[in-house]
């Protein structure tokens, strides 16, 4: 970060920038926000974006990769804004982050510059990119910011904690490769957390850097929820208080985050319905996960009422959704039709279909109910809606959506056998 | 889930290509790896491995399927076209499921492809029949006088074959829609067996180095066991397809065998698709796995696809098949179904139909 990045006195052009901002749809958000990302030097154009941060978190639109957010990408979980960073929670102050990412480049030099040329015109939904990038330099950077001091962190961050949040930083990058490998295997919830890799990720940070260890359960913990019990099982010996103390301070941290920061209700109406349904099922194993620990009790109240309010979360964007994601479009009067098929915007009602059933199967895991019913009656009204029409924003399905069309969308709401029915009538 | 290397059971080998069945571009998760076969008993059977992963397969007819688990409308539809074929090869099979896919049932993308498929299919047999036009007649000859020399070729040998011309001309027309998914040596870029040998060795080589850039990778060494099979599959293919050339070199005496024995002569230009059979959706499913998590996902299901080979692939001339080809090197035993039913069947589904839209 430059000099440029935090100006010390407001530019009341910038303010009012911000001000206007403040007032733009989302579609015109997530422009500027792609225009800014795509300059070169974005200097005070930070500080337009800064008061959209909240927006930003629930339009969820990937953004340019650039050196510092492939650098900070597996810390993104412990990342909070500079005004709720406190030196005894586990999470880390973004412009102090900045800075340490600036303090990286420079002491990359060449390096860092052939990393950014690959990112060139990549965005954060490049995770393979991300993936094979991180590899490279996130030990890099570790053992960069293990050495010299890093300069105006101190600013940031204060002069008793720069040295301690720069080692903090450099042994949670060091481990980044090993979350993700974790992350990895995890992610398809087809196999649990390998107890051997948190075992060893545990005993390598206890040994030296004991501090980031409450950092470390936050990062795993918010990305694999299963390594709640994990923690559980590790082999019982010096470590296992200070684990135990960490784990308590990241669940903290994230029970908190879901209650005020970010919130559940942010977290599930952002995104597509697919990210939805995937956040759901994080969020729920997470709460299960800490209500099936040994320490479980304690966790027990504000759990139900977190649980309580993700299952209400997702009936709302579920109904939303529905309704003018899919029967909406689906049933748009003829009127508004004018163009022929177009399979893009089929693709669109397909995807937004496929993303219900998501939804419903991750939300009936939280206790909701009703779904498979508001589903089989949506997939009836499409059944007949023989001469509805579909209009998905500049795209038109036609002034009939086919018979195969709406055959499709009902398999995919209530079954192939309510499909075939369609298909093949008495 | 586990997995499990599998000790050779002699009651596992099968005997012929044909009771191996064809493979079928299913979209339903649970009936991945699914084949369908010639029922001894008349009509068609379809073979479904264990879904649990298990040792043993069902043999049911088309009604048997929905006890297994409901199929999506474009299986059913499909199944129930497969049932009213004359005879079952992946030729026939092949077509088959490109009209499922034309008609919309694997989504609009499959729909797209289906119809270049389709189209591709069909200008590559008006290649090859070109070719062979073009091997009956003066090597320089272009266009009409082309056609006109060949047709007095064909003219020329018709007595001795006791055939008339335009039954032997409708006999290089149906060898060249046998021999089109081969091609002709040096001009088979579009031909869609080659392709499919070059994706294979593409997923074989990309399988291995992914393994041993990151061993950990490996779940239970899976992948270093489908890819002994998988290496032996293009290779194999490649003596195959070479040997299976051999006939084109000389079209008059490939029409001469045409005109003894048609049955013999076309199951010898489909000796290829019949080993390689089943191979694109296991290099598919490989492919479309872009990340680690993907494709570690992706590993668990190659064991159910990969083609085990009959014991008449020995007898193919050439070929030295390793008895370990002819039994499952490896399984993934399923403890329960949550992978592929419920929210993950649906994501499943929609990636089994972006298959359909990137098959060969």
């Amino acid at each position: 970060m430059t000099g440029r990045d935090q100006p010390d006195a407001p530019d009341p052009a910038i303010q009012a920038l911000s001000l206007a901002m403040a007032q733009a749809s989302d579609g015109q958000i997530v422009r500027a926000v792609s225009l800014i990302d795509s300059l070169a030097d974005r200097g005070q154009a930070d500080a337009v974006i800064a008061p959209l941060r909240p927006q930003l978190r629930k339009l969820n639109p990937p953004r340019r990769l650039r050196f510092h957010r492939l650098l900070l990408h597996p810390l993104d979980a412990l990342i909070v804004p500079p005004t709720l960073w406190r030196d005894d929670e586990p999470t880390l102050p973004r412009t102090g982050l900045l800075r340490m990412a600036h303090h990286v480049q420079q002491a990359m030099g060449a390096e860092a510059a052939a990393i950014e040329d690959q990112l060139v015109g990549r965005t954060t939904d490049d995770t393979t990119l991300i993936e094979q990038l991180g590899l490279l330099l996130w030990p890099a950077a570790a053992a960069i910011l293990a050495g010299d001091p890093i300069a105006g962190l101190a600013e940031e961050v204060g002069r008793r904690n720069q040295h301690q949040l720069a080692q903090t930083v450099s042994v949670l990058l060091k481990e980044a490769p090993a979350i993700g490998s974790l992350i990895a295997e995890t992610a398809n919830g087809l196999l649990p957390p390998r107890l051997e890799t948190v075992d060893a990720m545990v005993g390598r940070i206890a040994a030296g850097q004991e501090a980031a260890l409450p950092m470390m359960l936050t990062l795993l913990l918010a990305r694999v929820p299963q390594a709640v019990t994990v923690l559980d099982d590790l082999k019982p010996g010096r470590h296992l208080t200070l684990v135990r103390s960490a784990r308590s301070q990241a669940a903290a941290v994230l029970l908190r985050r879901l209650d005020r920061d970010i919130g559940i209700e942010e977290q599930i109406s952002s995104g597509s319905l697919a990210e939805a349904a995937a956040t759901t099922r994080r969020i729920s194993t997470f709460l299960n996960q800490f209500s099936d620990a040994r320490d479980g009790k304690a966790w027990r109240e504000p759990v139900q009422g977190l649980r309580r309010r993700l299952a209400a979360a997702c009936q709302a964007r579920f109904a939303d959704d529905l309704e003018h994601g899919l029967l909406a479009p689906v049933l748009a009067p003829l009127a508004q039709i004018g163009e022929p098929s177009d399979t893009a915007a089929m693709m669109s009602l397909e995807a937004t279909a496929r993303g219900l059933r998501l939804l419903e199967d991750a939300a009936r895991s939280v206790g909701g109910s009703g779904y498979e019913t508001r589903l089989r009656q949506a997939a009836v009204t499409i059944g007949a809606a023989n001469i509805g029409a579909a209009n998905i924003g500049s795209s038109t399905l036609g002034n009939t959506l086919p018979l195969g069309d709406r055959a499709r969308l009902v398999e995919i709401l209530a079954g192939p056998e309510a499909a075939l029915a369609l298909l093949d009538p008495p | 889930m586990s997995t499990h290397s599998v000790p050779p059971n002699p009651s596992d080998h099968l005997a012929t290509f044909r009771t191996r069945g064809v493979a079928v571009p299913v979209t339903t998760p649970r009936l991945a790896g699914t084949r369908v076969r010639q029922s001894a008993r008349g009509g068609i059977e379809f073979i479904v491995p264990n879904p649990s992963g298990a040792r043993g397969v069902y043999i049911v007819p088309l009604s048997g399927i929905a006890s297994i688990c409901p199929p999506t409308v474009h299986d059913t539809l499909l199944f129930r076209l497969l049932s009213g074929l004359q005879a079952v090869t992946p030729a026939t099979v092949r077509r088959a499921s490109l009209k499922i896919a034309q008609d919309g049932h694997a989504g609009r993308s499959a729909a797209l492809a289906a119809d270049r498929l389709a189209n591709a299919d069909r200008a590559q047999r008006q290649r090859t029949h070109a070719m062979l036009l073009a091997a009956l007649a003066d090597p320089a000859a272009r266009g009409v006088a082309r056609d006109r020399q060949a047709d007095a070729a064909l003219d020329r040998i018709a007595p001795a074959l006791g055939r008339t011309p335009s039954q032997l001309a409708a006999g290089l027309r149906v060898l060249a829609d046998a021999f089109a998914p081969i091609g002709f040596p040096g001009n088979d870029a579009e031909a869609r067996i080659p392709g499919l040998i070059r994706r294979l060795q593409q997923t074989c080589t990309e399988l291995t180095g992914w393994i041993d850039r990151t061993p950990a990778n490996d779940v239970g060494g899976l992948g270093r066991a489908v890819a002994v099979p998988m290496r032996m599959g293009w290779e194999t293919g490649e003596i195959v397809v070479q040997h299976t050339r051999t006939a084109l070199d000389d079209p008059l005496a490939l029409l001469r065998r045409w005109a003894a024995d048609a049955p013999s002569v076309l199951a010898f230009a489909a000796r290829c698709d019949w080993l390689l059979d089943g191979w694109d959706q296991l290099c598919l499913v490989w492919l479309s796995a872009e990340t680690d998590s993907a494709r570690r996902a992706a590993l668990l299901e190659l064991p159910q696809l990969v083609p085990v080979l009959p014991r008449e692939a020995a007898g193919l001339p050439d070929l030295k098949i390793p008895a370990e080809a002819t039994w499952q090197a490896c399984r993934v035993i399923s403890r329960e179904d949550g992978w592929r039913s419920g929210a993950a069947a649906h994501a499943l589904i929609e990636r089994n139909e972006m298959l359909r839209a990137r098959g060969l």
